[in-house]
């Protein structure tokens, strides 16, 4: 375990006096390190512990069939989706690579390409689906989270509790599913170990490496995770759905609408970007650019999470749901304003270029 | 039959899995080839034919910042232009040919923008005759080293985006009516008297064919980016100079003989435009259109037929649009480093990268 160094971030406003024209920066090194101790690697580590937990209940399941070991597989799947959802907000390292993100969470999904392809391969008894080592060289829409979803809790999974050789097929499939999940989850861990490749270029970049040349585009990198983060949940995972009305709201674009972890997994993306706003370096480059905002920033988030946290009706109920509709709405608004907030000044504060177009003028 | 694009990704998790497929279907699936102007966080400017799957095909080093790119019919060369008020144009070929610089005239510069003609011969740019305030369109010789062959006129102050009919023959330029002259750099002249048009000259002698201005109330809305869509619609898009409390509509559809037609969204996404349109695309099928927001970090989606509002989907700096191969979709680039397909009906899947994608992008096939 590595001792972590104390974050040494220049305060802006102590130089103001002797230098008011001087961008003050942030220490970089400083927050590439914050963000990997405190919240990539045990954000990482946290899935892959539980998909090795989900792996062995799908297996259990396959083994002995029963209601008992179906709930079980159901409670490590829901566990291991909400690790996942504190990391989903990272689409850089490790998990970029090789198709890793895709293999673990195919997403969105809007025309059911993924969906046709499980109930191909269930109908087609689709041997190569049933083995981790071949499963992982066919699409990557039948490897990862969805995938297992439905194979959990869609149409025909009830009878996962017998063990006719009909639900067989099927079980073996998410075990192989299961197995894939836990494979990838490991494998994202050892590539962020300590001295592995991809740590060495995210923790100290220099002009000769390909991904990163500077400790800034490090930081520019984690703060396109925490804004995308954000933009995800009000945009793509809550807007989507919601629509402008009931009429015109599409609950299916939802993530995990199945297994009704559509909330606990929009709680968990922004529990992840509020973990790496805290612990990760940003809360204090905001301090330092107006002490105070920070918690402005939290307190947005914590109330956000809250709320997600509180919806327990399936996300097809919710959005026929006036009264929640518009709390969800207003939700968004506050996220907007958080995210604006936070990013005008971490921009600032890190000295990133920032509205590259958006202040172009052409 | 067409494949999906992300029906073909989802199909395949491996070069092990590539080698199977049949070649036929390899080769209509190949992953789009785009290009885009783009800075990286050193402030080294380039242009770039990049794909999703591998990333950079070919990059060539700009002096300076880069804006639109042009696509030669054919497909042999694509071509991009320096941002206004810049001097230099770069067409790369997609062999390994040597790229090829050209410059606009000393008393002239580039808005960033240009067109081929349809036999690939001709470019057009828009260019700034600033001593004399008035817009004009260079001509050049794609086959004799893009040597400056004549110049016509743009019938405006202020020409920037510029599009072929189905005709071949009829440019369709947006003239955003701004003032500006180099020794000001970008600073804007005539705001209180600006009159933005959108204008059809004939491509061989430079005839205005026809010019239409937006109302009085709305002199101050720039034209400044367009796409010619389904039946020669021409989808236009605007910034505003006004006042930061009006939020005029920013997007207009026109076509020839009719009379343009500007279009409001619901008010909560009025609002979060903030009155700059930076880019405007048609899909694939030309049914369907893209505008992006990126000081809103929005990308709004349009029905061109219906000439109606579908949506928007949000991407914070987002600018850069081209359509994909497979209609309602489009690649999305961002100032902040993304690379998206966004669909028309507002969901998206990104990727980051370490690029400030600029303005615009093209499909190159």
């Amino acid at each position: 375990m590595t001792v972590l160094r104390p974050l040494r971030l220049v305060l802006a406003f102590a130089l103001v006096w002797v230098a008011p024209a001087a961008q003050a920066e942030a220490d970089h090194g400083a927050i590439a390190e914050a963000a990997l101790t405190n919240v990539i690697r045990p954000g990482y580590a946290a899935f892959a512990g539980s998909a090795a937990k989900l792996d062995g209940k799908v297996q259990t399941l396959c083994d002995q069939p029963s209601p008992e070991a179906l709930d079980a597989a159901k409670q490590a799947f829901a566990e291991t989706v909400k690790s996942w959802s504190r990391v989903e907000i990272f689409r850089f390292g490790p998990v970029n690579r090789n198709r890793r993100y895709d293999r673990l969470f195919y997403w969105p999904d809007p025309k059911g390409i993924g969906l046709r392809q499980i109930q191909k391969a269930l109908a087609d008894k689709d041997q190569s689906v049933t083995l981790a080592d071949t499963l992982a060289k066919k699409s990557v829409a039948l490897q990862g989270l969805p995938a297992l979803e439905y194979l959990l809790y869609g149409d025909g999974a009830d009878a996962l509790v017998h063990g006719d050789p009909e639900i067989a097929f099927r079980c073996s499939f998410a075990a192989s599913v299961a197995t894939n999940i836990d494979r990838v989850a490991q494998t994202v861990v050892e590539d962020w170990r300590e001295g592995a490749d991809f740590t060495k270029t995210f923790l100290t970049p220099g002009p000769e490496d390909t991904l990163y040349h500077s400790p800034k585009e490090v930081t520019l990198e984690l703060f396109k995770a925490f804004t995308s983060g954000i933009e995800l949940v009000r945009d793509q995972k809550l807007g989507k759905p919601l629509g402008t009305s009931p009429e015109t709201a599409r609950p299916r674009l939802a993530a995990f609408w199945r297994s009704d972890l559509t909330f606990p997994n929009m709680a968990g993306n922004l529990e992840g970007v509020r973990t790496l706003f805290a612990k990760g370096g940003f809360a204090d480059v905001v301090a330092a650019e107006s002490p105070g905002v920070e918690n402005s920033v939290l307190f947005d988030l914590d109330r956000a999470i809250d709320v997600l946290g509180t919806v327990d009706q399936p996300i097809a109920e919710v959005v026929k749901d006036e009264e929640l509709r518009a709390k969800l709405e207003a939700l968004r608004v506050a996220l907007k304003s958080a995210r604006d907030t936070a990013s005008s000044m971490i921009a600032r504060g890190a000295g990133l270029s920032f509205g590259f177009n958006a202040l172009d003028g052409d | 039959m067409q494949l999906d694009r992300r029906a073909f990704l989802a199909s395949l998790a491996g070069t092990a899995a590539a080698l199977v497929v049949p070649k036929s279907v390899a080769a209509a699936s190949k992953p789009e080839r785009f290009a885009s102007a783009r800075m990286d966080d050193r402030g080294v400017y380039s242009a770039v034919l990049f794909n999703l799957e591998q990333g950079d095909l070919r990059a060539v080093e700009l002096p300076a910042r880069g804006h639109d790119v042009a696509l030669r019919p054919g497909g042999s060369e694509w071509v991009a232009f320096a941002r206004r008020p810049g001097r230099f144009g770069v067409a790369v070929p997609t062999d390994n040919r040597q790229p090829i610089w050209f410059e606009s005239k000393p008393d002239r510069h580039f808005f960033g923008h240009g067109v081929f003609s349809t036999d690939g011969r001709l470019l057009y740019t828009t260019e700034n005759d600033y001593d004399h305030g008035r817009g004009v369109v260079g001509v050049r010789d794609a086959t004799n080293g893009y040597k400056q062959i004549g110049e016509l006129a743009g019938h405006g102050v202020g020409p920037h985006d510029v599009a072929l009919l189905s005709d071949g023959r009829t440019l369709v330029i947006a003239n955003g009516g701004i003032l500006t002259h180099p020794d000001s750099h970008r600073e804007e002249l005539n705001l209180n008297t600006m009159q933005p048009s959108l204008v059809y000259a004939d491509l061989e002698n430079g005839d205005l064919l026809e010019q239409h201005k937006l109302g009085p109330e709305l002199h101050q809305l720039s034209i400044r980016h367009l796409a010619v869509a389904q039946n020669d619609t021409v989808v236009f898009g605007c910034q505003y100079h006004g006042p930061d409390e009006d939020t005029p509509p920013l997007i207009g559809f026109h076509r020839r003989g009719e009379q343009p037609v500007v279009m409001q969204t619901p008010r909560a996404t009025q609002d979060a435009l903030r009155n700059y349109i930076g880019s405007v695309t048609a899909d694939a099928a030309g049914s369907i259109v893209a505008a992006s927001a990126p000081r809103g970090g929005l990308i709004t989606y349009w029905d061109v037929a219906a000439r109606r509002f579908l949506g928007t989907c949000a991407l914070g700096d987002g600018c850069g649009l081209a359509p994909t191969h497979h209609s309602a979709s489009f690649l999305l680039t961002s100032g902040e480093g993304w690379l998206a397909t966004g669909e028309a009906d507002g969901t998206m899947t990104r990727q980051s990268s370490n690029y400030h994608w600029d303005n615009h992008a093209i499909l190159v096939g």
